[in-house]
């Protein structure tokens, strides 16, 4: 998912700029989406069904139960299984919205609106870990 | 009393059963073309044409609902959750005025039977739909509908991105036929606005409006302040979950993440 994101430019990075871009997204991923959880407190998560889609994906449906405040919140898990021995989460598809086509979306916006110069993508999300 | 109200079920249930049986039987099978519509309204398909007025534009919501829509929602959502579903309740069975003939322009008879049913039982036993009493009867699933989500089944193709001022994201078809509502097709603004009948005012429209603003931000409020806090770039988020929600919308399944385009995956492994 990591790379997904980034869209057509990751093909033109380098070595070291693809490790750079590793860190940066974790740290921003991790940040953000603990953020969006953290509203649950004591997040629970009811692993539902799963539906085979073909050879290489699978979707796990979950459910993150309810507090009285918040609404309970679907969430499917795209799974990509070609090798099974080696599962890869490659997408969270909120209440029917792809996290990882918001994501890539989102980026591409920063990037196109700064040249495409995938440094100003890498200051952004390290402003955001900072902050 | 009970007696009638029993025997006044019975028969709307005896009716929309007949209608939708009829409805199922001419029924064709739509949506054969769900590919081209799914690949049209493909969120990155969709052009920002008009990027910079449109960030001015959203700019400008964004401090409208600052100063008006956010307080407002912030006070609404402390109300008591009955008085809240009652509210949300009844501007979505007004709303079945609008589903209703979208749904037979669709070609879903069933559901426009189904719909029909919903609204005469909410706006009768569930007084003016305050109550949904028709969700008890087994008369679930309701899915609001708009003459852009016809039009899009129709095959027109979205057109650009906009984003209007108070009103928030649109597409270029989508805003063309919510100008239809104006014209007469829609119902509601028809027996409020457009005549004048003696039971309903004008105000009554503009004033469902607005509630509907206020309860569609009371409803997402922890959302949309997540979201803006935990953006990159807000303006890009909400246009592609709007663009997606609305592609959802259109195609009323779930048929987006199984076809999800897998083309940018080559060569990833991580």
């Amino acid at each position: 998912m990591v790379f997904y994101t980034l869209g057509s430019l990751r093909k033109n990075l380098d070595d070291s700029q693809k490790n750079e871009y590793s860190k940066l997204f974790r740290e921003y991923f991790l940040k953000s989406f603990s953020s969006r959880l953290s509203e649950y407190t004591n997040p629970e998560i009811d692993v539902l069904s799963k539906e085979v889609l073909s050879e290489n994906y699978t979707i796990v449906n979950s459910l993150l139960k309810g507090t009285s405040e918040r609404p309970e919140v679907k969430i499917d898990w795209r799974v990509y299984t070609k090798n099974p021995e080696n599962p890869l989460i490659r997408d969270l598809i909120i209440e029917g919205l792809s996290l990882a086509r918001t994501q890539k979306e989102e980026f591409a916006s920063i990037l196109s609106s700064n040249d495409n110069k995938i440094d100003a993508l890498f200051k952004t999300l390290e402003e955001f870990s900072k902050n | 009393m009970v007696n009638y109200i029993i025997r006044d079920l019975m028969i709307k249930k005896i009716l929309i059963i007949i209608f939708t049986t009829l409805a199922l039987t001419l029924n064709v099978n739509a949506g054969s073309d769900g590919d081209l519509i799914l690949k049209k309204n493909e969120p990155s398909e969709v052009k920002d044409c008009f990027e910079k007025i449109n960030r001015v534009t959203f700019a400008l919501n964004q401090t409208l609902d600052g100063v008006i829509f956010k307080p407002v929602a912030s006070i609404y959502r402390k109300l008591p959750s009955p008085a809240k579903t009652g509210v949300s309740n009844s501007l979505e069975n007004i709303s079945h005025l609008l589903t209703i003939p979208n749904n037979i322009l669709q070609g879903d008879f069933k559901q426009a039977g189904i719909n029909t049913g919903r609204f005469i039982i909410n706006t009768t036993i569930g007084i003016l739909g305050i109550f949904d009493v028709a969700e008890y009867l087994g008369l679930t699933n309701y899915e609001k509908e708009d003459y852009g989500q016809s039009l899009a089944k129709l095959g027109v193709g979205p057109g650009c991105y906009i984003v209007l001022p108070v009103l928030g994201p649109s597409t270029a078809r989508d805003t063309l036929s919510s100008a239809f509502n104006y014209l007469g097709g829609d119902p509601w603004y028809n027996v409020t606005v457009n005549n004048d009948t003696q039971y309903f005012k004008n105000s009554d429209y503009y004033y469902s409006k607005g509630v509907s603003g206020v309860d569609f931000r009371a409803k997402n409020y922890d959302s949309i302040e997540n979201l803006e806090k935990n953006s990159l770039d807000f303006y890009a988020s909400v246009k592609s979950l709007y663009l997606q929600d609305r592609q959802q919308k259109i195609l009323n399944s779930r048929k987006i993440i199984n076809t999800q385009n897998d083309s940018d995956w080559e060569e990833i492994t991580q």
